[in-house]
């Protein structure tokens, strides 16, 4: 490590930082006062920050740019996350007024009893799909009418939807058949992400691949949807012996997020 | 599950973080759908497990630290960290392809891409965040002194490279980045 007296590199880089303790900040301050090479790497080691902000002070996500919120759009950041923030927190409301609606209401809405399911899958597991799948066969057979279940899958979990490599693609394509008001859904990020890596994915026809497993999610809970994990149907299912899922066909959205 | 989740402000909070988290997430794998891919996989953690998080002043932390889990996650699962340093972000489909610093930015988003994963996490964690020491060293599970030798390295490999890298097109940012703070 180079020196320059007693301050040596680390040093710099934590004056640059404000992780120096006082005594040691005065130290460095009045060795630069002194030291013009000493100055003069203080500055080169605090472009970084500006090269950073530069490099990515200014990126957004896909999803953002779609809706014009990017830096093309003229906006500043500010505005940019502070729209984003309605968003989610209108999404994220929604979907909380929905569920506390639907756990607490007495049944004075007609609409009371129809159940919107969005069932998240993200590993590879084959417990996992069973569970999801059991769970929403269940769903269409019991649920009354209007009521849907869409079974989002991204990372490992697309292997539940893929054609090429599931050991359920007869079931998912029976539910497929069978029912209007099951959908099947894999993220496209993942699957552009599978394609870079050489993998091709093929899907079991019907599964929605159009669009980010995040903006399909959102896109529901807006709407009032339930959010579940596969997770937890197999925790729940595992501590009450599948008791709930076998009498109310596992479906109620109070039975389900309580 | 969201019903366990915590109360509105929180979940505002972990909302807005999500243009963070990708601007993070670019940082460390230089791809944006990749990135676009860890943010979300962060944030759909952050939501189902927030009420774990029980000091909502570390929640920037908390947050970064998921990311991290995620990307840690991704490469081990592919195992292409090395794969990584090569990748360069299509300035065509490129987030800053209408900026006028857009090629400033590729070339600083190369150099970047160029250095060791373990330097490109803690100089995005302390620049773009402006995380402390010791939120990164808790975000990246290694000791604060660790944290400052990275970042020192990177810093001084980012400029040394960027420079290097220089043709004429960026003599300019250059100067604009060399407007010094300290007289």
């Amino acid at each position: 490590m180079k020196e320059t007296g007693k301050i040596d590199e680390l040093m710099l880089t934590a004056f640059i930082d404000g992780e120096l303790a006082p005594e040691d900040t005065a130290r460095v301050v009045q060795a630069m006062e002194q030291d013009p090479v000493l100055r003069e790497r203080v500055n080169r080691l605090r472009r970084s920050g500006d090269l950073m902000r530069l490099g990515f002070g200014q990126a957004v996500t896909s999803r953002d740019r779609d809706k014009g919120l990017g830096p093309s759009g003229h906006r500043t950041f500010g505005q940019w996350a502070a729209s984003l923030v309605l968003v989610f927190v209108t999404a994220i409301a929604s979907a909380i007024g929905g569920f506390q609606a639907g756990l607490h209401s007495g049944g004075a809405d007609a609409d009371d009893d129809i159940k919107r399911v969005v069932l998240h899958i993200s590993k590879s597991d084959p417990a996992a799909f069973a569970a999801a799948l059991e769970f929403t066969r269940k769903f269409a057979l019991n649920e009354p009418a209007g009521s849907e279940i869409a079974v989002v899958a991204n990372a490992g979990g697309l292997d539940l939807l893929r054609r090429d490599v599931s050991r359920f693609k007869q079931q998912i394509g029976s539910l497929i058949d069978g029912y209007e008001n099951v959908y099947f859904i894999a993220c496209a990020n993942s699957i552009k992400a599978l394609r870079e890596t050489g993998v091709d994915p093929v899907f079991i026809e019907h599964v929605d691949t159009s669009r980010p497993a995040f903006d399909q999610i959102v896109s529901r809970l807006d709407a009032g949807w339930s959010y579940r994990k596969v997770e937890s149907l197999m925790i729940e299912g595992a501590a009450a012996g599948r008791r709930d899922i076998g009498r109310t066909g596992g479906a109620s959205a109070a039975a389900i997020d309580s | 599950m969201l019903g366990a989740l915590g109360n509105s402000t929180l979940r505002r909070a972990i909302a807005d973080s999500r243009g963070r988290l990708y601007r993070m997430a670019m940082a460390w794998c230089g791809d944006e759908m990749l990135a676009d891919d860890l943010a979300q996989e962060a944030l759909t953690a952050a939501i189902e497990h927030c009420h774990k998080l029980r000091d909502r002043n570390r929640m920037d932390a908390w947050l970064f630290t998921i990311l991290h889990n995620c990307w840690n996650r991704h490469l081990r699962r592919r195992k292409l960290t090395q794969e990584f340093t090569d990748e360069i972000p299509s300035q065509a489909q490129g987030p800053l392809s209408d900026c006028v610093c857009d090629e400033i930015a590729q070339q600083v988003r190369r150099v970047v891409a160029s250095l060791p994963p373990e330097q490109r996490e803690v100089i995005s964690l302390v620049e773009l965040e402006g995380l402390s020491y010791c939120e990164v060293s808790q975000v990246l599970n290694i000791p604060i002194g660790t944290v400052m030798s990275r970042l020192h390295r990177a810093r001084k490999a980012l400029v040394a490279r960027f420079d290097a890298a220089g043709d004429s097109g960026m003599s300019e940012l250059r100067r604009v980045t060399s407007i010094h703070r300290v007289k």
